[in-house]
């Protein structure tokens, strides 16, 4: 099996799903609209997408090896309560729509914080919060963990909260080679954020939800072993995690190296700089270091965006001055810059889905959809007849 | 590519500047704009001599990220490919040429023959461009377009799920058919070349009539061992018609590869369009496939014994030669390609290796038979064919039995003691042509009909006899009806015929019964039960009898009893039919040679399923 990557054009949000060639899947963020339920509404139907790209258990449940929540804000959790089964896999609903299983759960240890004034939650990131509650309660009780209850913790929590958890633990740096229970040969993933509390950072700051973000640089190992391709995703992590993993890593660059990157928080302007785009435009400058550590693309690496079509009109995200940045990191490893909610129209967005060759990441070419033009001037295809 | 040629989606709207351009064409390169592999599309050109519209396309390509950092795949495609797309005037009654850049990678597959100085045009789609484009437009060629260079590039246009893709042979016009499978069946592992009769037609003398082949059209035939002794009656020819066609036989030599030097057989794994147009580049491709020693061989020994011939003799004799590929063939589970030539010979001299004579290559068809058949009807190959017993050959009969037999289930044995007269034409299968028409009325219409059927690759048997004196005769029961049989149809919408086989205690095999009544609105089918239990007279006395309680059947069965009149086919000649339209009657034969079929190879007789 070819291991693949599919981002869905769910507007400013995130649905990444990655497939191991050795089948494993691991879903990060969801962003499902509403409006997709609407016919008349042009919002692609990504809840149906999902669905077709992924397997059925053995009873017939669909289901994904992991579900990981970057940070949670609600463009990467929305419906998550309405298309995921959270609870006890046991009460999985035998009747009811045809939800998801998350096999085994990953998360930030955000979701041992307690909400604050600044720390608020939607209803769908607070019933995942009570969910890996859960998940972390019977690991506690009972000491070890099954389908549909297992839990990885993607960084150490503060004042020791996680000491009693290592067996469901990866630390910041740390590697993971197991999805639901298996290790699996295929992948070779690193944790590198959410970084531990700097000296300088006030804890409400580092755990506003951006800042939270889990960064992780997944790596896709071919058949032979022989060649590792990376894909690089960080949630809507900002300018200061990016240069704080800069610093970190200034000596030893090739530990962020990609292939493939999600550009931060659907490209924004807050992933590179401290300014304001809108309030000083052009004058706005670029963090050097978080630019470096968005800079290390390998030859042809694709630079992706998971936002609206990305305009000139001062919004951000997506931001028209991110995109150039990205644009020219592109360029100087003649990769590309893609934008989802650009492919393979603005008009008509679909998934844009990446196959990972033994040459690098290749993106699948979508057939173009266009009416027909006939002698008679009809419109439409025809269907074949015999003579 | 210059900046100045950029065109986007919205530039080609009709305006003065494209006033040259046919508005249809305009708005094809507007679709065309906004195809997202679409990276630049050139200036339109018209061509003001033929009126067809020029343009130049640059495809982006999604390749895998290291090649697209080198610009290029590994193989040569590039991650920007140029093409060209020429709108006839005709367009969109016919879709647009697209060739690719000249130094594009022939060997790549797919693509269509032609001179190796010109533009290689790709094999985008295996069927019609032009009802394509009428199905599904001008984004679906660029779409075809658009995945050919990436399987190009991705080295998939050979596929070994799909399988290997023959070399294009199908727009050649030199035809050779053959039964491939006889031909592969003489392959071994150590090469080697056989020759057979090859019987072939062509226009004596150019003709300008488009409706008529400009080249050879032969047929492989048996094996033959050639010598002097037997030349004559091999190396032969004729004319007839007007324009004269020439109808002769010859030789065709068959040669397959044997093996390598390290005793492993010889694998062509490499995709070659074809080039062959002499003797030269004929053996150099023989070569590629490990059977040159073998064509060597066989030319040498047609050359010797065509030795000392006298002036005049000029034959086309047909190559074929055998490439073993590493994996099967699409549409084929047999690994061995045939490729035939047409080569002109007029002399022992024009087959010597410095012998300047034309060789062409030629496109391949399947000789008719059951599998080939089976394969178009959609039916399952390997069914064994059944045998079966039909009574009556005309109109009705014969429709059933040849709808049957175009798909390799034709009667085993054909039973009819009446000849083929001119007004039969009118509603039987078969059909008149010059030489029948002479010939045909001397003829039975159980041999007529059988004649054709092993046309068809079939065996059937004809015997000219009523099947009433064929019941009386427990001998002839057995060899005329034997009992292997799944079924009698009995076409012969005969009331004594019906009598005899429902009454016959010798007849055990099951009868089917096929009639049409009152002027062909009427069609029935009599299946009779397990053991004949009810049989065929039980099964229309019980058809009657539903008659009579519908008004409607009622009406047409036994109120217009007389649709059956006699119908004058000639000067003193009259004969009991219907006067009915032949389509009426196809429309039933039709229907019937379904059910028949169906029931037949699904064996639900032998299980009394039905």
């Amino acid at each position: 099996m070819t291991a693949t990557v599919s981002f869905f054009p769910v507007g400013n949000g995130d649905t990444t799903l990655v497939r191991f060639a050795s089948g494993h899947t691991l879903l990060i963020d969801v962003n499902i609209r509403g409006a997709a339920d609407d016919p008349d509404d042009d919002t692609p139907d990504v809840a149906t997408e999902l669905r077709k790209r992924l397997s059925r258990d053995e009873k017939g449940r669909l289901y994904v090896d992991a579900f990981l929540l970057s940070h949670p804000d609600a463009d990467h959790c929305r419906r998550l309560v309405e298309h995921f089964h959270l609870g006890p896999p046991e009460d999985f609903p035998q009747h009811d729509t045809d939800k998801i299983l998350i096999r085994e759960l990953w998360s930030s240890p955000i979701v041992f914080r307690r909400a604050t004034k600044t720390h608020i939650l939607c209803d769908d990131a607070k019933a995942l919060q009570t969910e890996a509650r859960r998940r972390v309660k019977k690991f506690r009780d009972t000491g070890s963990l099954a389908e549909g209850d297992r839990i990885l913790i993607l960084g150490e929590d503060v004042d020791g909260k996680t000491d009693d958890l290592s067996a469901i633990l990866v630390k910041v740096d740390g590697a993971i080679h197991s999805i639901n229970g298996e290790y699996d040969s295929t992948m070779n993933i690193t944790l590198l954020a959410p970084l531990p509390i700097s000296d300088d950072e006030s804890e409400e700051d580092a755990l506003s939800k951006n800042e939270s973000s889990v960064i992780l640089r997944i790596g896709f190992v071919s058949g032979d072993q022989e060649s590792t391709y990376f894909f690089l995703t960080g949630g809507d992590a900002e300018v200061g995690i990016w240069e704080r993993l800069w610093k970190k890593h200034a000596k030893t660059p090739e530990a962020l190296q990609y292939d493939m990157l999600l550009t931060a928080h659907h490209c924004s302007w807050h992933a590179l700089s401290w300014d304001s785009w809108r309030d000083l435009g052009e004058q706005a400058m670029v963090s050097q270091d978080a630019r470096n550590a968005l800079s290390q693309a390998l030859d042809g690496a694709f630079l992706i965006a998971s936002s609206k079509p990305i305009k000139d009109d001062g919004c951000d995200p997506p931001s028209t001055r991110a995109r150039r940045e990205y644009e020219d990191i592109a360029k100087k490893v003649k990769g590309s810059f893609r934008c989802v909610g650009e492919y393979p129209s603005e008009s008509d967005p679909e998934p844009m889905e990446f196959t990972i060759t033994e040459d690098g990441p290749r993106l699948v070419t979508r057939a173009m959809r266009a009416p027909v033009i006939i002698g008679s001037g009809a419109i439409g295809g025809q269907p074949l007849s015999h003579g | 590519m210059e900046a100045n040629l950029f065109r986007t989606a919205d530039h080609y709207t009709v305006d003065e500047e494209m006033t040259a351009i046919p508005l249809v064409v305009g708005q094809a390169l507007r679709l065309m704009a906004q195809h997202p592999n679409v990276r630049l599309l050139g200036e339109p050109i018209r061509n003001v001599r033929t009126g067809e519209v020029d343009v130049s396309v640059d495809i982006s390509l999604d390749l895998p990220s290291r090649w697209l950092a080198v610009g290029k795949s590994p193989n040569g495609v590039l991650a920007v490919e140029p093409a060209s797309f020429t709108f006839p005037v005709s367009f969109p009654l016919h879709a647009p040429q697209i060739k690719l850049r000249k130094d594009f990678d022939r060997s790549l597959a797919h693509v269509i023959p032609g001179a190796l100085d010109e533009a290689p045009v790709p094999c985008i789609y295996d069927g019609n461009l032009d009802e394509l484009l009428q199905r599904a437009g001008i984004a679906a060629l660029l779409n075809q377009l658009v995945f050919w260079l990436h399987n190009a590039a991705l080295k998939r246009l050979i596929d070994p799920k799909q399988g290997w893709e023959p070399v294009r042979r199908d727009s050649l016009s030199d035809i050779v058919v053959m039964n491939a499978d006889v031909l592969r069946s003489r392959v071994n592992r150590n090469g080697g070349q056989q020759l057979f009769r090859f019987e072939y037609h062509r226009l004596s003398t150019a003709s300008r009539d488009p409706g008529l082949r400009s080249g050879v059209l032969g047929t492989i035939g048996d094996r033959v061992v050639l010598n002097r002794s037997v030349l004559s009656s091999i190396f032969r020819k004729g004319l007839f018609g007007k324009p004269p066609i020439e109808f002769g036989s010859s030789v065709a030599l068959f040669v397959w590869p044997g093996k390598r030097a390290d005793g492993r057989p010889h694998i062509a794994d490499h995709y070659h369009p074809e080039t062959v147009i002499d003797q030269e580049t004929l053996r150099r491709r023989a070569a590629e496939y490990g059977c040159d020693h073998s064509l060597r061989s066989g030319l040498n020994w047609l050359a010797s014994t065509l030795s000392g011939v006298v002036d005049g003799f000029a034959f086309p004799i047909a190559i074929v030669l055998c490439a073993r590929r590493p994996f099967h063939l699409i549409g084929s589970e047999s690994p061995l390609e045939l490729c035939p030539y047409v080569l002109e010979i007029d002399s022992v001299a024009s087959l010597g290796r410095d012998s300047d004579a034309q060789v062409r290559p030629a496109g391949l068809r399947d000789a008719i038979s059951v599998p080939l058949l089976r394969r178009m009807a959609g039916a399952n190959q390997s069914d064994e064919k059944p045998v079966w017993v039909q009574i009556g050959a005309g109109s009705i009969g014969s429709k059933i039995a040849l709808h049957l037999a175009r798909s390799g289930d034709s009667p085993s044995k054909l039973i009819d003691s009446g000849y083929l007269s001119p007004h039969n034409i009118a509603r039987h299968g078969l059909y008149p042509t010059q030489d029948l028409l002479r010939a045909g009325w001397l003829q039975g219409k159980a041999h007529a009909l059988a004649g054709v059927i092993t046309g068809l690759d079939q065996k059937c048997e004809p015997h000219f006899e009523d099947v009433r004196d064929i019941l009386q005769n427990e001998i002839r029961t057995k060899e005329c009806l034997p009992r292997k049989s799944w079924a009698v149809v009995n076409c012969t919408a005969s009331l004594a015929v019906r009598e005899a086989l429902a009454s016959s205690s010798k007849l055990t095999l099951r009868v089917l019964e096929a009639s049409l009544f009152s002027s062909a609105r009427i069609g029935v089918i009599l299946i009779e039960g397990p053991h004949r239990h009810p049989n065929c007279g039980d099964l229309i006395s019980a058809f009657y009898q539903l008659a009579l309680e519908d008004e409607g059947l009622r009406s047409l069965l036994f109120e217009q009893i007389d649709s059956v009149q006699r119908i004058e086919i000639g000067q003193g000649c009259g004969s009991p039919t219907m006067q009915i339209p032949d389509g009426r009657v196809s429309m039933f034969a039709a229907s019937m040679a379904r059910r028949y079929a169906h029931i037949g190879l699904t064996d639900c007789l032998a299980r009394g399923s039905f």
